[in-house]
């Protein structure tokens, strides 16, 4: 062992209580080899098998099986990244809170290395900032608190009480963000958030009659997901294309988006296309909500669209155009479809499937010369937000910073 | 070069801002004071005094014109003054020299007489304006004696710059008196020198404070303070960021535990002052510009204004960060302080474009980010900072360029104002007149102008006394830039969105001596 490393080995040792596949095993290491631990992790798993989490595992590696043992149960991502820190934690045999907090950091970056493969490529602002939270909250240091094993347990205990609060995160933004939804109202959303499905769901449950309106989010096609979603639950929908939201909104009443990450300036960094629609619809006055847990509050600054990491993408491997509206398997557009969109379905009749090959761009001497970039999300600035719906209540945009600023200090 | 001896004066005092205060392609002559042998005892006692002795000599108390400092006293012997124009006869005649010892007490000590005198001729150039509120304290609202014709009816209400001694009292540190000469004639400008001067300064007050028999320590020591920071206000109006300071101080001195022993309370206080400075202005400033540089990536163009200590070192930091981006300096008249940024980014190979304020329109639409100091952040979200701060903000919004602003949290302060009239500091009339080769005003000024075209700073008080009567000139400090126009605040201790100024404040106060003094 090189002189310059602690004396000190932290242990590790992870042992799954129900899951058949996590061996009990423990690694010895301290923090100078974690980049060993992440060179010795599974190849990346390609991102044409998204979701690959739900597929057996397919790596030895402890810790991302305790992962995927918690993402299999349905929870969002950032908060199984969590309920992994916590296993960590718990069989930590680290005895001093500076190995505890090694361990949580090794862990950490292991995790945030591992959600960037799986997310195809670009680390989720949502799941860094949960898990930093999360660090920050649990091994917050208490003077009250006479010896390690104490404060151990009470980190332990604030953990499960951070995962505990994560999970009931989007009951409550329901509860709270239903009420905005009223009778007889369009509502537009952009893109798959499970928590603004939530509260259109539980709107529609207390018997309000609202239509809702859906882009199909290119070039993923989440709309269609969240269409079916809410088909599901009996609202009426409406896909339509992302470029039709000026031409739509003067009948929409309210916009309601999730949010991949809410950053300091109360703004939020979601799927792209969301800074166009949430610009025309404060062109057109109409309010604009945000639904988001608070742990997507992150401390970041976005001054600029640049200053979003990793985001343009230049994979031409990834269709840029696949034709939407039927390719997805079992995304029939449902509901009513308008002029626009008929046009539309006549023209796209002659393309193939989703991951096909693009018929538009397949040929042609000028495509080889061509760029073409592909950006996954956007920054939407706070002065385009109304308010957004968190578990800690309903926040306008600059409340945001001053939340952040209590959990950080 | 008293460039070199007043950073080593005040390395001393660890503050790193110091290169910034000689004087870098400055023509103000305030610079000469440290250029003097006598100054690197920044703090140390009596440190101008040999100097004073050298200009008396040969000095006739004939009527002042503008002695600037002491290094044109020298030249010309017969211009450093035994006496000086008093401000309420500016614009009239004045028919003689000493009507100085105004405030001095009558019968004062030879080696008194000699320091004031020493004062004048150092401080005469610009000599204290009042403050606007603690000066009332002291019964000599000079502002009042002010020539009515020259004061702009809009700043009436502000301490007006004056041509009054910064004569001293018998009993004040030498090192508030030095500091006082400094503030006044320019060379300690800037809200983070200058406050931390200031403390440092007191620190040394406190260090020599000796307790009067049956005095309780934490209420006489605060008594023996007031004198020194109404000198120091006299010399310049006190910036937001000197008044929280000195709060602060006045703060830790009453909550003081009343069973310590003065030498041990002494100790603690000056234990606090170096935290103080140390961790409020110099430390902040140096982690607000890691945070700041990180936000400047390749490619960048920064559009600065003026001269701002932590713009300063947040680009030699993305420099030494091996980041590639090209700094435009924005200057304006009359400071020019943007020249000595410019000095040091060119000393650290900055690519650099230096204009004036006026050409700041046409190259806005190149620039990719703004960077701004600030003196205060207001908990409405405004920004009070150099004059000029706001017209560079206001155009970066108009062409979606994000302006930044860095703030050491030090500087927040729980005022609300809404325009840059209700607080200001006005600055000496004069130096708007200055000329820079150009033809004066007037033609009295012209002739004022050739007969001192060596001697630029000479001129510009001839050229005051002959505007005429129906000319007024407004020479204010800073301006107020409104919440809508700042995109981000970078400080110490993170970026946030202007609107998050109180919650700083109301976070920062939990730990703090909440004492309130009326200054």
């Amino acid at each position: 062992m090189p002189a310059h490393m602690p004396s000190v080995l932290f242990a590790y040792s992870y042992h799954s209580d129900a899951l058949s596949y996590s061996l009990p095993c423990t690694i010895y290491f301290d923090t100078a080899n974690a980049p060993v631990m992440e060179a010795a992790l599974e190849p990346s798993i390609p991102p044409s098998n998204l979701p690959s989490h739900s597929s057996a595992p397919s790596s030895d590696d402890p810790l991302l099986s305790v992962f995927r043992s918690h993402l299999e149960k349905n929870v969002p991502v950032p908060i199984a990244g969590v309920q992994t820190l916590l296993h960590v934690m718990s069989s930590s045999r680290a005895v001093t809170i500076m190995g505890i907090q090694n361990d949580l950091k090794a862990a950490t970056s292991e995790l945030i290395e591992y959600e960037r493969r799986i997310s195809g490529g670009r680390a989720s602002i949502s799941f860094r900032a949960c898990v930093e939270l999360f660090f920050r909250y649990a091994t917050r240091k208490n003077d009250d608190v006479p010896d390690f094993e104490t404060l151990n347990k009470l980190f332990i205990a604030r953990g499960h009480h951070f995962v505990a609060n994560a999970l009931k995160s989007r009951l409550g933004i329901a509860e709270l963000g239903h009420s905005f939804v009223q009778d007889g109202m369009m509502i537009l959303t952009h893109g798959r958030s499970e928590v603004v499905t939530g509260v259109l769901i539980r709107a529609a449950q207390s018997n309000k009659n609202f239509t809702v309106m859906v882009t199909e989010g290119r070039p993923e096609g989440s709309g269609f997901k969240a269409a079916e979603r809410l088909t599901e639950a009996g609202i009426p929908v409406t896909v339509i294309l992302d470029s039709a939201a000026a031409y739509f909104m003067e009948r929409v009443d309210i916009v309601l988006l999730g949010a991949e990450g809410v950053v300091e300036s109360g703004g939020i960094v979601n799927k792209i296309g969301t800074c166009q629609l949430a610009m025309v619809a404060k062109l057109y006055n109409k309010p604009l909500y945000v639904a988001a847990e608070s742990y997507k509050f992150a401390r970041l600054y976005p001054l600029t669209q640049a200053d979003l990491e990793d985001n343009v993408d230049n994979d031409v491997e990834k269709p840029l155009f696949p034709p939407l509206l039927t390719g997805i398997e079992g995304g029939t557009a449902t509901g009513k479809v308008e002029e626009g969109e008929g046009r539309h379905r006549q023209e796209r009749g002659s393309s193939g499937n989703l991951l096909g090959k693009n018929t538009i761009f397949d040929s042609g001497p000028g495509v080889a010369a061509m760029t073409t970039k592909n950006p996954s999300c956007d920054y939407t600035p706070a002065q385009y937000i109304s308010l957004l719906f968190t578990d800690l209540g309903i926040l306008t945009p600059a409340a945001v910073s001053d939340e952040l600023i209590k959990l950080y200090q | 070069m008293g460039d070199d001896e007043l950073s080593t004066s005040l390395s001393e005092m660890s503050l790193t801002g110091s290169r910034s205060l000689g004087g870098i392609g400055d023509d103000r002559p305030g610079s000469a004071l440290s250029s003097s042998p006598a100054s690197p005892g920044f703090v140390g006692k009596g440190t101008l005094r040999p100097k004073h002795k050298q200009q008396q000599s040969g000095a006739s108390p004939t009527r002042v014109r503008k002695s600037s400092s002491p290094k044109s006293g020298k030249g010309g012997g017969g211009k450093a003054s035994g006496g000086v124009k008093e401000d309420r006869n500016r614009g009239r005649d004045v028919s003689s020299g000493t009507t100085t010892s105004r405030n001095t007490p009558g019968g004062s000590s030879r080696c008194e007489s000699e320091r004031t005198q020493g004062h004048i001729s150092a401080g005469a150039k610009r000599q204290g304006p009042q403050s606007h509120r603690g000066a009332r304290a002291e019964s000599e609202d000079w502002g009042r004696h002010q020539a009515p014709s020259k004061m702009i009816h809009l700043f009436s209400h502000l301490p007006q710059y004056s041509k009054r001694s910064t004569q001293s009292k018998s009993d004040l540190h030498p090192a508030i008196e030095t500091l006082g000469l400094l503030y006044a004639d320019g060379s300690v400008r800037g809200s983070n020198a200058r406050t931390a001067a200031m403390l440092l300064a007191f620190k040394e007050v406190v260090r020599e404070y000796q307790l009067p028999p049956g005095e309780v320590l934490r209420l006489d020591l605060d008594k023996a303070l007031k004198p020194h920071i109404q000198y120091l206000i006299n010399c310049r109006p006190h910036s937001i960021a000197m008044g929280n300071a000195i709060k602060w101080l006045r703060g830790r001195i009453h909550s003081l535990d009343p069973e310590a022993g003065p030498a041990e309370a002494k100790e603690s206080i000056v234990e606090a002052i170096d935290a103080y400075v140390e961790e409020r202005i110099t430390f902040a400033a140096k982690t607000l510009a890691e945070v700041t540089a990180n936000k400047i990536s390749d490619g960048d163009v920064v559009l600065v204004y003026g001269r701002s200590y932590s713009v300063e070192l947040t680009l030699l930091r993305a420099k030494a960060q091996g980041k590639k981006f090209r700094v435009l300096v924005v200057d304006s008249r009359p400071l020019l302080e943007g020249r000595r940024l410019l000095a040091s980014l060119s000393r650290a190979n900055i690519p650099s474009t230096y204009l004036n304020l006026n050409a700041v329109s046409y190259v806005m639409r190149g620039v990719s980010k703004v960077l701004l100091g600030v003196a205060a952040m207001l908990s409405n979200g405004a920004v009070i900072s150099r004059a000029g701060t706001a017209v560079v903000a206001m155009l970066a919004r108009r062409f979606n360029i994000p302006a930044i602003f860095c703030c050491e949290t030090y500087k927040f302060s729980d005022k609300v104002q809404l325009d840059s009239i209700c607080w200001n500091e006005v600055g000496d009339p004069a130096e708007l007149l200055r000329p820079a080769g150009g033809p004066g005003v007037t033609r009295q000024m012209e002739q004022a102008h050739s007969l001192q075209k060596d001697k630029p700073g000479i001129a510009a008080s001839e050229l005051t006394a002959s505007l005429p009567q129906r000319l007024k000139l407004l020479n204010i400090r800073y301006d107020l830039t409104p919440m809508k126009y700042v995109s981000l605040v970078i400080t110490e201790v993170g970026m946030i969105p202007p609107t998050s100024v109180p919650v700083l404040l109301r976070e920062s106060s939990k730990d703090d001596v909440n004492v309130n003094f009326e200054f």
